[in-house]
């Protein structure tokens, strides 16, 4: 599942259910803040899991490098707060089964050149780092 | 002789002999007590190993005895005996010959003179007198001489410690070897027979005690002395009557255990091994009281909405306070009584029917309790388990303005729109907006707020709210200020409602000579600004041509200081851009202002909005891609890519420039036609106010004196706005002087018969007359005066008008003839092409033909500087129609070249291309032409869609406010006049929403109401629902604020289309690569075995453990949560 946006989001208590069965059930989400969501994000997702927080995934991680590298990390595609770009994870058992990144938005790396006007190899950057996260999600 | 002498001699031996026996004695005193005593205790030690029979004690006995007897008659009867003279005898010589021994002074003098004395044939050989005065010779030397000193004590000495020490020795003995005098016990006893002691003793844990039926039991078994191979544990419950056996096994500790779980009844044991046994102990089991089930439901305050809780055999809860804690539980056996007791010793009796005992309790504070039974017996429930209660307190609602946030100006409308943030964590009661007047010129401050609530839904907690508030009932005077905040209520019924507020927020109605002055201001910034700007960007110009110099020359590499001017130049430009950005937004500012306030006139606002246009391409996103495209160029380091870069940079550059010169030209121009909608709209104001004041005089009592100073103080007032008035007149005289082809005469005219009509002694003579009470003459001049303002308006707008009409003539022409122009171009260049078709590259006519395309080339040039000066008056010449000319331009050049390189096929492609441009320009130039003639400058349509949105606003505004004085005048029912008013706005609001309907449906057909952000068809919906409200005759708050939310949708579509909200692209910066440390490796395997362990420690809750498991479990969490806490 993939789910991006600024501003707000809300689930209702069934649909925290609803999620929260499917993730624990092998399922995968990605989240890509573009941008403002940060705080409804980490509100909605205790929602789902309530013990579970957003742990920062180290570089060492599988989904760095499980098809292409990434040694710096996730890649900044788009500028926000002028902060470093970050992953969060929720891991249930050792599987990352919430991926979420921040001040980095690579999914606006994968529209259209005219949408964005980003250059080339940003663009090719965040295809690549998507490709990781489909491998990752599909093969885990 | 004289037996004196020798009968003390004898003495003095007999003391002697007498100390010699006692020494002896002393000597076998301490020998025969050492030997008793040694004796003795080497025989009990004897006894002590072996454990003798009776028999062989008795032997021992004996010996002992015997030696003991022995030693004591030897050692000390004996030398008693010879002491006392009983046995033995003395013999005196032997005695004087150890004391001539010891004394050299008497040596055997003295035992000689004994022989001599004491011998019978001495007797007769010597002198009686010779043998005494020999003797007393002897006794003279003896007498001073003790005789008893020459006896050595020494020995007994000696004896006497070795004696010391083994009684001290023995005595030690038997004080510490166990057994030691047990053993000399038996040695006494010796008749006596004694059982030997056991190999080994048992100690057995708990040994007696008492516990609650059910209990388990550990028994423990300690072996002291020697262990024996098993070791078994015995027991017999009350019922059975034989013990049963259970072999126990040694622990690493040495300790025998076993357990018993679940005891139900009493039992007796006993530990056993080999022949031994222990002592019988008992375990009484008790049948307790026991909570078997429990069950426990909170029941929330029902304001909460949290659903009621049912927990079952736990009783932990964690609740709102004011919940109400049901407990009803199930024991093992009826019971006389129960209650809680909580940990601040406060105690509730709980109902008690047989088992079943039930009760409650109210949450007030955090807490605990326990549950405590008593059985009919006066049983306990023993260590019953500690329950705890969370008592969560209700929070605070939330507020937070949205907007405004900052102090405003009252628009136009007398509405603020007002956005806010409320959320609670139970729900909200109330949302009241609190005001009150905190200056005035004209009224009293008001010193207390006055509220009014807001609907709002009180089943959302988080909820974001618009609220128009309508200022219009309060009759805001020019710079009256009304300072408001909000205030929200949750809905906490028990402890009361509690509440959050907003900051203050004032509100201020700005007089129209603030808001044109503010506009005057930020336009001149703004021309400021731009000329700034400009001169920059003339200097950036210098700079890129330098660089452009530079990079020409031949190098391979671009070197780093050409790349670092080169960095410095982009950030230049970029920083301009910027500056164009920055006055926009200003501009744009300030066009909303005079918009909601109307101030502009339609054609105003329409040159405002293509000035955004043209300013916002300023900063267009191809320049954006220009300038990476060199980024890109420098990273590099390539000169070429470097070179074309640049050459492009120049080309933007040169481009804004252009721009920048072209928007301050029409700035200048647009800022002239916005001073004149100024002049109307003051004239204009001016007129109602002076008829108000008319109207106000024409009813005053010429007698109240104060009445008649307050219209002459507002007489005063329009003195000073004629005299501002006359200002402005003369700043538009001025501005109109820096134009060409402005109606400076018509002004100049206008001047004139300002200054004829002397309007402004006119208004002070007319106020004069008003403190004079003078009402009558004041008319007068009041009504001249309003006769003039009516006069000058129309001559200003007719100035206006006739300004336009001449300028849009004379664009019109002048755009014809550029047309014209561009058209005779295009076929000069047709024909040229078809003459160069097929002719030999030897041809002569190729330099014919280049000196005409060199004509056609300057002919263009000409044209693109007349359509350049015409672009500084009219928005009419696009910049696309300049680049097409510009095109046509290149492929001009480029035909040249190919001619003068003789290729006819490419210069004819080039010249088609050129033709093909010129085309474009001209068609372009066409369509603008239709637009113009249509009566607009290109956005007619949006235009007209605007204007009718404006006219369907003012209509609804009219009509909300109408709706808001029929409520104000309803009490309770509506009567039947009101309800006739009703429904005509029902009709009027009817018709709103036709219009409406109408538009949408033109707009969508035109293709133009995509461009439309705002959803008119939602608009239309709540249109029709306050139609039907209406018609129900619903004569609610919520009525009115729909109306005012229809208003405000209609304002914000307008508003929108403004701005350009539209077709806008997202804006997005690519991001800058961040080069850092990776986050700490991950630690799951703790994190998720602490997961696990409290999910675990959940479901064993849940599953309903023992009570004492219950407890552990309970407490195990708790110090996990502890330090879950510390991490």
């Amino acid at each position: 599942m993939f789910l991006t946006g600024h501003g707000n989001i809300v689930l209702s208590t069934d649909e925290a259910k609803r999620l929260k069965t499917y993730l624990e059930s092998g399922g995968f989400l990605y989240i890509d803040d573009d941008y403002g969501m940060d705080k409804a994000i980490r509100r909605e997702m205790k929602k789902v899991f309530p013990g579970n927080d957003f742990i920062e995934v180290p570089f060492s991680h599988k989904i760095f490098n499980i098809f292409y590298k990434f040694e710096n990390g996730i890649p900044k595609t788009h500028e926000h707060d002028k902060n470093a770009p970050q992953t969060f994870g929720i891991f249930l058992g050792d599987r990352l089964s919430v991926l979420y990144t921040f001040e980095s938005n690579p999914s606006d790396g994968w529209a259209d050149p005219e949408v964005h006007n980003d250059p080339k190899d940003k663009r090719e950057e965040a295809l690549k780092f998507g490709a990781n996260i489909i491998i990752y999600a599909l093969s885990k | 002789m004289n037996t004196n002498f020798y009968k003390e001699i004898i003495s003095k031996l007999e003391l002697l002999v007498k100390k010699e026996y006692f020494a002896l004695l002393l000597f076998g005193l301490f020998a025969a007590l050492i030997i008793t005593i040694g004796t003795f205790t080497v025989f009990s030690f004897i006894e002590l190993i072996s454990y003798f029979i009776s028999t062989i004690r008795t032997v021992l006995f004996f010996v002992f005895l015997l030696i003991s007897i022995g030693a004591i008659s030897y050692l000390i009867i004996l030398p008693l005996l010879k002491y006392f003279n009983v046995i033995g005898g003395r013999n005196y010589f032997y005695s004087a010959n150890k004391v001539g021994k010891y004394f050299p002074e008497i040596k055997d003098d003295l035992l000689n003179a004994m022989q001599l004395v004491s011998s019978d044939k001495t007797k007769t050989i010597y002198s009686p007198a010779l043998l005494d005065a020999a003797f007393k010779n002897v006794y003279e030397r003896a007498k001073p001489i003790k005789f008893e000193s020459i006896v050595d004590l020494s020995k007994v000495k000696k004896l006497a410690k070795y004696f010391i020490l083994l009684f001290a020795f023995c005595a030690l003995l038997f004080v510490f070897v166990p057994g030691l005098q047990a053993a000399s016990n038996r040695l006494v006893n010796f008749n006596q027979e004694f059982i030997p002691p056991a190999k080994f003793y048992f100690e057995v844990y708990p040994g007696n005690d008492e516990i609650t039926k059910g209990e388990n039991v550990d028994f423990v078994v300690v072996i002291k002395g020697e262990v024996p191979k098993k070791v078994f544990l015995l027991t017999r419950e009350e019922s059975q009557t034989n013990f049963e056996e259970h072999e126990l096994q040694k622990d690493s500790l040495g300790e025998y255990k076993f357990s018993i779980q679940q005891l139900r009844s009493s039992l007796f044991y006993y530990a056993s091994a080999e022949d031994i046994q222990s002592e019988e102990y008992q375990i009484k089991v008790i049948d307790r009281p026991v909570i078997r089930s429990l069950d426990v439901k909170v029941i929330s305050p029902s304001y909460s909405n949290i659903p009621v809780l049912e927990q079952k055999d736990n009783g932990n809860v964690s609740a709102l306070v004011g919940s109400n804690v049901e407990i009803s539980l199930l024991t093992n056996k009826e019971l006389k009584s129960a209650h809680i007791e909580f940990e601040d010793t406060t105690k509730s009796e709980l109902k008690v029917q047989g088992n079943l005992v039930k009760g409650s309790f109210r949450i007030r504070k955090d807490n605990s309790y326990i549950i405590v039974l008593n059985d009919l017996s006066d049983n306990n429930n023993l260590q019953p388990v500690r329950y705890y209660v969370k008592a969560l307190y209700d929070s605070n609602p939330a507020i937070e303005l949205v907007y405004p946030k900052q102090d405003v100006s009252l628009a136009n409308d007398s509405r603020v729109p007002i956005e806010v943030k409320v959320n609670d964590d139970y729900g909200i009661s109330k949302l009241n907006l609190n005001y009150k007047l905190t200056s005035s010129k004209y009224e009293p401050v008001q010193e207390k707020f006055t509220s009014i609530e807001i609907s709002i839904d009180k089943k959302i907690k988080e909820q974001i709210l618009d609220h128009i508030w309508n200022l219009t009932q309060l009759n805001p005077a020019v710079n009256d200020v009304y300072s408001f905040y909000l205030e929200v209520f949750d809905n906490d019924n028990v402890s009361g409602p509690k509440s959050a507020k907003t900051q203050i927020i004032n509100v201020r109605v700005p007089s129209l000579d603030e808001i044109l002055s503010n506009a005057d201001e930020t336009q001149e910034n703004v021309q400021d600004e731009m000329q700034e700007t400009l001169k920059e960007a003339e200097e950036l110009k210098k700079e890129l041509e330098k660089i452009d110099k530079d990079l020409k020359q031949d190098k391979q590499q671009l070197t780093w200081e050409e790349k670092e001017k080169i960095e410095q130049a982009l950030d230049k430009f970029e920083k301009l851009q910027d500056k164009m950005e920055s006055a926009s937004e200003q501009l744009k500012q300030m066009q909303n202002e005079l918009q909601q306030n109307n101030l502009l006139s339609e054609e105003t606002l329409e040159k405002y909005m293509e000035l955004q246009k043209l300013m916002d391409e300023m900063t267009s996103d191809e320049m954006k891609k220009a300038m990476q495209k060199m980024q890109d160029a420098l990273e590099k380091m390539n000169r070429n890519q470097t070179q074309d870069a640049m050459n492009q940079m120049k080309m933007d550059e040169e481009k804004f420039k252009k721009s920048i010169e072209r928007t301050m030209n029409l700035l200048k121009r647009i800022q002239i036609e916005q001073k004149m909608d100024e002049m109307i709209k003051r004239t204009e104001n001016l007129e109602q106010k002076q008829n108000e004041l008319s109207e106000q005089t024409k009813q005053s009592d010429q007698n109240n004196q104060k009445q008649s100073d307050e219209l002459s103080k507002k007489q005063d007032e329009i003195s000073k706005e004629l005299d501002r008035l006359q200002e402005k007149m003369d700043e538009l005289a001025e501005k109109m002087n820096e134009l060409k082809d402005m109606p400076k005469e018509e002004m100049e005219k206008l001047q004139e018969e300002f200054e004829k009509q002397k309007n402004e002694e006119m208004s002070e003579e007319a106020s004069k007359d008003l403190k004079q009470n003078q009402k009558q003459k004041a008319q007068k001049n009041q009504q001249q005066l309003s006769k003039n303002m009516q006069k000058m308006k129309e001559s200003m707008e007719q100035m206006q008008q006739q300004m336009q009409q001449e300028n849009q003539m004379q664009t019109f022409t002048d755009m014809m003839r550029i047309l014209d122009n561009i058209l005779s171009l295009s076929k000069q260049q047709e024909e040229l092409k078809n003459k160069l078709q097929n002719v030999d590259p030897n041809s002569s006519q190729f330099e014919q033909n280049l000196q005409k395309q060199n004509e056609i080339k300057k002919n263009l040039n000409k044209l693109l500087d007349q359509m350049s000066e015409l672009s500084q008056k009219t928005f009419a010449i696009s910049p696309e129609m300049g680049k097409a000319l510009g095109n046509a331009n290149q492929k001009m050049n480029q035909s040249m070249q190919s001619m003068q390189n003789r290729n006819g096929s490419m210069a004819t492609l080039s010249q088609g291309d050129a033709m093909m441009h010129l085309n474009e320009a001209a068609n372009m130039m066409k369509s603008s032409l239709e637009s113009m003639m249509q009566g607009g400058s290109g956005s007619g349509g949006m235009m007209s869609l605007m204007q009718q949105l404006q006219k369907m606003s003012g209509q609804q505004m009219d009509l909300n406010n109408m709706t808001q004085m029929l409520q104000q005048m309803q009490q309770g029912q509506l009567s039947q006049e009101q309800q006739g008013q009703m429904q005509r706005l029902s009709q009027q609001q009817q018709m709103i929403q036709k219009s409406l309907e109408e538009l949408n449906k033109e707009a969508k057909q035109s293709g133009e109401s995509k461009k439309i952000p705002a959803d008119l068809e939602n608009i239309v919906n709540q249109m029709r629902e306050v139609v039907s409200d209406m018609n129900t005759e619903k004569l609610s708050d919520d009525l009115i604020q729909k109306q005012e939310k229809i208003l405000s949708k209609l304002l914000d579509a307008q508003k929108s289309i403004n701005e350009r909200d539209f077709e806008k692209e997202r804006k997005s910066e690519s991001g800058n690569n961040f080069t850092r440390n990776s986050p700490a490796e991950l630690n799951l395997k703790n994190l998720q075995s602490k997961e696990n362990l409290k999910d675990e420690l959940n479901r064993a809750v849940q599953e309903g453990y023992n009570k004492d498991y219950e407890e552990l479990i309970r407490k195990y969490y708790e110090a996990l949560q502890k330090e879950n806490i510390k991490n």
